[in-house]
């Protein structure tokens, strides 16, 4: 008979993942999307399509391509040997990388999007205007580009807590550590507890609801405000 | 700038399919417009002119080296106002906002502040829209806060592109009326940008012609505009000189026209081109 509390360590590890999913996502997807929409490089597609394919990937490939190379003979146990572990998979930390492959065109297309729909006029007149183009970034891309950022963060927030292949294959079923919601949720009903299940799966479904529909309040407000 | 008050250009390439071929030297001082039919190249001659686009050549301003074959200044850091032809208002800035942000990197880079915000705002009568946000704006007070943001940057020169083709009759007038304060109050020498001969003739002191990539004429505006062949033609009898004024008085059926000042003697048959605009 599973305890109620037990409920609380799933909820706080998905978030956990998804909030630092999600702001190394912003980090490194940003230049990623500004990269694709600005460059003439002739990598370009296919650089745009390395990034679209956990889209259309089964998580289970990426989850397997992960615990390959996760795993003690892999770059990232060759990586976590330099940190003094043995290998990444089955770890918080595997998850993170997981995730952020897993999620990288939620937070990625959404702001390349954007720079593509803003085009290169506004950063011309910063430069007319006397802005570096890092400055001109800063103070007229990025603030113009704020739709997609917001639909990025939360595609990519969003996205991460729903995630279970991916999980399955690289992190397993371990408490407090790589069990997140969606696994717990198959954990309970593969053990026939429906009431915990009915619990996280009602609290999933709600939560979700809420970020959509104040996603689509958000758009609305930008575009009629113009911002 | 150490006496030479001179632009020296000369760009030679292709963009986008697109073959621009000119050289010209025009004066940093008035207005000096560029003139041709829409394609010709006069967009692409004002981005490399402020370092917008890079074809191959050389671009001197006054005694700084802008561009040569061993370097390249980038956009930001000419001292050059650009008005495109919208007006590409910043939208998440409000109006002051907007006009303050050249102003702020120009104190910033230390130039000197030549035009001071409360004169500009008074010149192009902006005063009541400072604190608007850029959205409910109409396109004459978007130009004109696009104009001001310009030279608030502390521009020498002042390039602007067809900165009217998206303007009524009223808010043209307006504008016009900016230009003339702005060379009579400011003294900012500005290259312009048109297609349309009225804004070309009633503007500039200077004009560089342009077709299909290549320049057909520069020098001062009265001799420009009489060497230009502009469209449709009649042929009309050459009634009288008026030296003073430069004009030659031309008949043609009952009607008697007036047109810059021709070599031709009284009595000669002169081929007039007219250009619709």
């Amino acid at each position: 008979m599973p305890e109620y509390a037990d409920l609380w360590s799933p909820i706080r590890l998905t978030l956990e993942l998804a909030g630092i999913t999600t702001i190394i996502l912003l980090l490194i997807g940003t230049p990623i999307a500004w990269w694709l929409s600005r460059s003439n490089s002739k990598w370009k597609d296919i650089i745009a399509v390395i990034v679209t394919l956990p889209l259309v990937l089964p998580p289970t490939v990426i989850g397997f391509y992960l615990l390959i190379a996760l795993g003690p003979q892999g770059p990232g146990g060759w990586i976590a040997s330099i940190f003094g572990g043995r290998s990444l998979a089955f770890t918080f930390e595997g998850l993170v990388v997981g995730s952020v492959i897993y999620s990288l065109p939620f937070v990625v297309q959404p702001i390349r999007n954007s720079f593509d729909a803003m085009g290169s006029r506004p950063l011309e007149v910063a430069a007319t205007l006397g802005a570096s183009p890092w400055n001109a970034f800063w103070t007229v891309a990025v603030p113009l580009a704020r739709p997609g950022f917001l639909t990025g963060t939360i595609l990519g927030f969003t996205h991460t807590i729903g995630e279970f292949g991916v999980v399955l294959m690289i992190g397993g079923n371990i408490m407090g550590e790589t069990k997140v919601l969606s696994i717990a949720i198959y954990d309970y009903v593969e053990t026939l507890y429906w009431a915990p299940a009915h619990i996280l799966s009602a609290g999933m479904l709600l939560f979700s609801f809420v970020i959509i529909f104040s996603m689509m309040k958000m758009e609305r407000y930008f575009r009629q405000t113009g911002k | 700038m150490s006496g030479v008050k001179n632009i020296k250009a000369s760009f030679n390439g292709s963009i986008d399919n697109f073959n621009l071929d000119v050289k010209f030297t025009m004066p940093i001082e008035g207005i000096t417009a560029l003139f041709g039919p829409s394609g010709c190249g006069k967009t692409t001659i004002l981005r490399c002119l402020a370092g917008l686009n890079k074809l191959p050549g050389y671009l001197f301003f006054g005694d700084e080296v802008w561009q040569n074959e061993n370097q390249f200044i980038n956009a930001h850091k000419r001292s050059i106002g650009y008005v495109f032809q919208e007006a590409n208002l910043f939208p998440h800035l409000s109006v002051r906002k907007n006009l303050n942000y050249g102003a702020q990197r120009a104190r910033e880079h230390h130039l000197k502040e030549t035009f001071h915000f409360n004169d500009v705002v008074e010149l192009l009568g902006i005063q009541q829209l400072l604190e608007r946000n850029t959205v409910s704006l109409s396109g004459g007070e978007r130009q004109r806060i696009a104009i001001g943001r310009a030279i608030l940057a502390q521009p020498k020169f002042l390039l602007m592109d067809e900165p009217l083709s998206a303007l009524d009759k009223k808010s043209k007038r307006n504008i016009f009326f900016c230009f003339e304060k702005l060379q009579r109050e400011f003294k900012l020498p500005i290259l312009y940008v048109s297609h349309a001969i009225d804004e070309v003739a009633k503007l500039s002191g200077h004009i560089i012609a342009l077709d299909n990539g290549k320049k057909i004429t520069e020098g001062p505006a009265t001799d420009v505009l009489a060497q230009l062949n502009l469209g449709t033609s009649l042929s009309a009898r050459i009634v009288g000189h008026d030296l003073e004024k430069k004009l030659t008085w031309v008949q043609y059926k009952e009607q008697t026209l007036s047109i810059p000042l021709q070599d031709n003697p009284i009595g000669a048959l002169l081929k007039i081109d007219f250009q619709s605009y």
